[in-house]
């Protein structure tokens, strides 16, 4: 760039005095309308955090179905007359399957045992002569296997081998848990979408009267030569700061929320006697969402704002 | 300067506001416009500053032909005009000095030039003293005299002023007139739309009198 340029009117000087201008404007308005200024950011910061308690829980729930639910295992009953090689060599088939990530044998000898600990009938077993339990294998799916779909294929399967009496596939439990997190999905996804419309028309509205305050203004900029440009300027700033301060405040909201759940349920979980943590927002998820704020922020102001402009455009 | 070349200009409502229009201007000319309310002065400044369009002819200024030009040039344009209007559109809820910086902020200029120029464009119509005062707290002549400052502090090459006198008493309008001669004397051309001849009719000036539209007389040389 030449010196010249540098100096009084180079591009770059005159573009930076014209936005810092818009943003003394920007200022101006929010100290005049202060209160004006200070519910709309409330109502944005509002209509963010729901969507963003909604995420949350969807993410917290999915995080409390890794760590408190087993993973679906197919469990595999022999027949009572299996002896050691057939079950070796049964074993051996199984772990063949490329859905299998792992096995488990319990021998009867073992499932006995395991019984016992956990009725406390043990003294009711050792009255019967024989061993009523059968051996069986847990079977381990790999994680891409983890399906509904995938599991019964698998199960038939397995089903269909020698000594083989009866499979099942415990899947009860992660089926619930997948429709209800899909449920939780869907819900905060139409929540958000909602939200995104609230937030655009709020601040929509909000520039709506900024530009009903100022039409003098706008039609004096344009007698005298203003650009488009330098007329949309402030608007469109105002709109971005209101987005991005109410994402903020309901980033900050959000925050306290998770803080007063995680504390009751610390004390209920504490009662059941495991522990969960809450998942906060990570630091990429907040700036994602002050960004889309201030994306959306800017889009209403200046569709509003062009709005405007072409209406009295043909007026005149 | 300013050609218009056999200029018309109709408005959606079907009634034509200017028709067959021919006149030039010098540079440096100061030149009124004249006529009854409804004649078509108010039109044809507003077909220089691209505030409407012709729908027949073209209108020139200095050689561009601006009832051809784009939308977004227009801007550009009008940058170069100072106008001035009989309501004088000031901005209530900004001071004097505000007001008349508004054109140099457009243009992105530094603080210091903005403080010079506004400075001297006030001492100019003499209201130096009223700069941190806001527009109600002026008279309607001084005002006007915020508007005219703030047409000039760009320097245009031309000042277009409709009806600038309209809302005030004759000592006062005098004393507008008397600016104007002041700026012309600078060498800035003047366009004045006026409908109060007893104002003019003692200075010869050039007349062009406006009547329905059509241009009914030319005088360069006023008896």
């Amino acid at each position: 760039m030449s010196k010249k340029n540098n100096e009084n009117n180079g591009f770059f000087v005159r573009w930076w005095r014209q936005i810092s201008y818009a943003c003394r404007n920007v200022y101006n308005d929010i100290r005049q309308h202060l209160l004006t200024s200070i519910l709309t950011i409330i109502v944005i910061a509002i209509s963010i955090m729901l969507p963003t308690i909604c995420y949350l829980l969807w993410k917290n729930v999915n995080e409390a179905a890794k760590q408190w639910y087993p993973t679906p295992n197919l469990t595999v009953y022999l027949n009572q007359d299996i002896d050691q090689t057939q079950t070796d060599s049964l074993i051996a088939d199984i772990v063949k399957y490329p859905e299998v990530e792992k096995i488990k044998y319990l021998s009867q000898h073992d499932t006995l045992e395991e019984f016992r600990e956990w009725s406390g009938f043990s003294e009711a077993l050792d009255l019967l002569e024989e061993n009523p339990l059968p051996a069986i294998i847990i079977v381990m799916p790999k994680d891409e296997a983890k399906k509904s779909v995938i599991l019964a294929e698998l199960k038939k399967k397995i089903q269909t081998l020698d000594k083989v009496n009866d499979v099942r596939l415990d899947d009860s439990w992660f089926a619930r848990l997948t429709a209800l997190t899909g449920m939780v999905e869907t819900i905060a996804w139409t929540i958000s979408l909602l939200m995104i419309i609230a937030v655009s028309l709020v601040i929509g509205n909000s520039i709506r009267l900024m530009i009903f305050a100022r039409r003098q203004t706008i039609l004096v900029m344009q007698l005298i030569g203003a650009t488009e440009g330098f007329i949309l300027r402030p608007f469109l700033y105002s709109g971005m700061f209101n987005g991005v301060i109410g994402a903020l405040l309901a980033l900050c909201m959000s925050q306290i929320f998770i803080l007063r759940v995680d504390a009751i349920i610390l004390n209920v979980s504490s009662v059941f006697g495991t522990v969960f943590k809450l998942v906060g927002l990570t630091f990429e998820e907040s700036i994602f969402i002050i960004l889309l704020s201030g994306i959306l922020g800017w889009l209403s102001a200046w569709i509003a704002v062009r709005k405007y402009l072409q209406m009295t455009e043909q007026r005149s | 300067m300013i050609c218009f070349e056999q200029v018309s200009k109709v408005y959606s409502g079907g009634k034509p506001a200017l028709q067959n229009i021919s006149f030039s201007l010098r540079q440096g000319e100061m030149v009124f416009l004249t006529g009854h309310s409804g004649a078509g002065k108010s039109t044809l400044l507003r077909l220089i500053c691209g505030l409407e369009r012709v729908n027949d002819g073209r209108v020139l200024l200095n050689g561009l032909d601006i009832s051809r030009i784009k939308k977004h040039d227009i801007p550009f344009l009008r940058r170069h005009i100072g106008m001035i209007f009989q309501d004088h559109q000031l901005l209530m809820d900004h001071t004097i000095f505000d007001n008349v910086a508004i054109p140099l902020i457009i243009l992105g200029k530094s603080m210091e030039e903005i403080r010079g120029r506004v400075s001297a464009a006030l001492d100019k119509v003499g209201l130096i003293d009223k700069m941190k005062c806001y527009p109600i707290q002026l008279s309607g002549g001084e005002q006007q005299r915020v508007g005219i400052a703030r047409a000039i502090v760009n320097k245009p090459v031309i000042l277009l002023a409709d009806e600038p006198t309209g809302n005030l008493d004759d000592k006062i309008a005098r004393d507008i007139l008397t600016l104007f001669e002041e700026l012309n004397q600078t060498g800035v051309t003047v366009l004045m739309a006026t409908h109060n001849l007893g104002l003019i009719r003692q200075n010869h000036y050039r007349i062009l009198n406006l009547s329905q539209g059509r241009l009914i007389g030319d005088s360069k040389y006023c008896e």
